[in-house]
């Protein structure tokens, strides 16, 4: 098999795979958050999963217009980081976190604006953005070693939300930072491959929201 | 870059990463359960601290202002004698003794919740006074041995061990219908045993550390092992319905004071 044909297929597995993936989380979330006692953060997870999967049929549907959706996507990016935010504010259910939140997106924002190239905005606004979601989500760990809660990890869902934010903006990170550098240096299908990895993470980071909703089914908390 | 090593990157690199995420979630639930350990115990040792810091306080009100209540109606009472008919002085007798008792029962209850008798005499000389009481009522045939040579230990190992014998005889008195109790200090070098026994209707223990005994369920147990658990105590149970109930904490010697009694 030609290596551009392999690199197209393992990318579109690992797309279609999240495509799944996301599809399943959102009919679960529709399902579970509406309990009464799921907290008021997990309440609005279905509308982010409903815009998550949106823009995947997006991505998978029009895959030859990409470039010319990335200011649309840049902006998307945005909107992702901010419920991000949110969310892992109401986890930490504190003031100084919002403030946090406003302030730490507000580079990503500059970034997108002073950006001539569309490309450059969205690799800042998901460097800026990744670097502070992970920060937050480290936070996160540490106040569960310094005060740990009744409920064990294994069956908070907010464990397993904020480990798959963790390890999605861990590995998106690196990932988009060098990918524009394998590009220049004419190593397109190792950008790919890097990519595709980046894909996988995606789904795996979606089984464990999964995971979260699955907790939620018999959740106290 | 040839088809296989692209295979191999993205393979290679996926495989790493579920690794990573299996080995990190993993080390958090570990760590997770280490340090909620730490804190249930640190939280059990606050509450014992704040159980012995009022039954020390309903002690002391019971010793000083109950006590002294009665001790003046008894003085009332015989102040009165003098006065009254010889059939009123037959029910003011009958009065004074029935004080005297409540006096005797307030002062046993005072003494057995307060910790001073631990900090006094310590752990071996208050089982003996307890079991000394206990031998009064004449309802159960009382065998005391201490095997050994006895150590004091540190006070708050004392006083713990003191709670979980009077949990322990609590129960026998209440529940178990028995006739004979026994107990029995092993003390050597390296280790301290209390063990407590009796030949009762025993019971049926269930996994939670509950007791079913006559269609009713009761915890003492849980707090007991609770209890050996803050002085890194191994607490047995052995149980069964109509052959009594064995039970044995055992603690490391590391904190005796290290002198003999």
């Amino acid at each position: 098999m030609d290596i551009t044909m392999l690199a197209q297929r393992l990318l579109s597995t690992s797309e279609l795979l999240a495509l799944l993936a996301i599809v399943v989380v959102l009919v679960l979330s529709l399902i579970y958050c509406r309990k009464r006692n799921v907290p008021p953060y997990m309440r609005r997870l279905p509308f982010y999963f409903f815009a998550s999967s949106l823009s995947e049929v997006v991505a998978e549907s029009f895959p030859g217009v990409a470039i010319y959706i990335f200011w649309g996507f840049a902006v998307f990016e945005n909107i992702y980081f901010f419920y991000f935010f949110r969310f892992l504010n109401g986890v930490f259910g504190q003031l100084p976190m919002r403030a946090y939140a406003v302030v730490s997106i507000l580079p990503s924002f500059i970034v997108f604006m002073a950006s001539r190239q569309p490309t450059d905005s969205v690799i800042g606004a998901v460097i800026f953005g990744s670097f502070t979601i992970v920060t937050l989500c480290i936070m996160y760990f540490r106040t569960l070693m310094v005060y740990p809660p009744t409920l064990a990890p294994e069956r908070d869902p907010a464990f397993w939300m904020v480990t798959g934010i963790t390890f999605y903006f861990l590995i998106r990170l690196p990932v988009f930072w060098f990918t524009p550098y394998f590009y220049t240096v004419r190593r397109q299908l190792l950008g790919d491959a890097v990519y595709s990895i980046q894909k996988f993470a995606l789904v795996i980071s979606y089984i464990l929201f999964i995971k979260a909703m699955t907790c939620l089914k018999n959740c106290t908390c | 870059m040839s088809e296989k090593l692209y295979m191999l990157i993205t393979f290679t690199g996926v495989v790493f990463l579920i690794l990573c995420l299996t080995v990190f979630v993993y080390t958090m639930i570990i760590l997770y359960r280490r340090r909620q350990a730490e804190f249930e115990k640190e939280e059990l040792r606050i509450r014992m601290e704040v159980q012995e810091r009022t039954a020390e306080q309903i002690s002391q009100e019971l010793h000083d202002n109950v006590g002294h209540e009665i001790t003046l109606a008894r003085l009332q009472l015989k102040t009165l004698e003098p006065l009254l008919d010889q059939q009123a002085a037959v029910i003011a007798g009958q009065i004074a003794v029935s004080l005297t008792k409540t006096f005797d029962s307030i002062r046993d209850l005072s003494k057995s919740l307060s910790e001073g008798v631990i900090n006094t005499d310590g752990l071996n000389v208050a089982i003996r006074n307890q079991l000394d009481r206990l031998k009064t009522s004449r309802k159960y045939e009382i065998r005391y041995d201490v095997y050994g040579t006895y150590h004091y230990m540190d006070e708050k190992t004392e006083i713990i061990l003191y709670r979980i014998f009077q949990e322990a005889i609590n129960n026998i008195v209440r529940h178990a219908q028995a006739r004979v109790i026994t107990v029995i200090l092993e003390c050597s070098p390296r280790s301290f045993a209390l063990n407590i026994a009796d030949d009762g209707d025993g019971f049926i223990l269930t996994p939670k550390d509950t007791v079913q005994h006559s269609g009713k369920m009761f915890g003492g147990l849980a707090t007991m092992r609770e209890r050996a658990s803050l002085i890194k105590g191994e607490f047995e149970i052995e149980t069964q319905t109509g052959k009594g109930t064995k039970i044995k904490v055992t603690i490391p010697l590391s904190n005796t004071v290290g002198y003999d009694n």
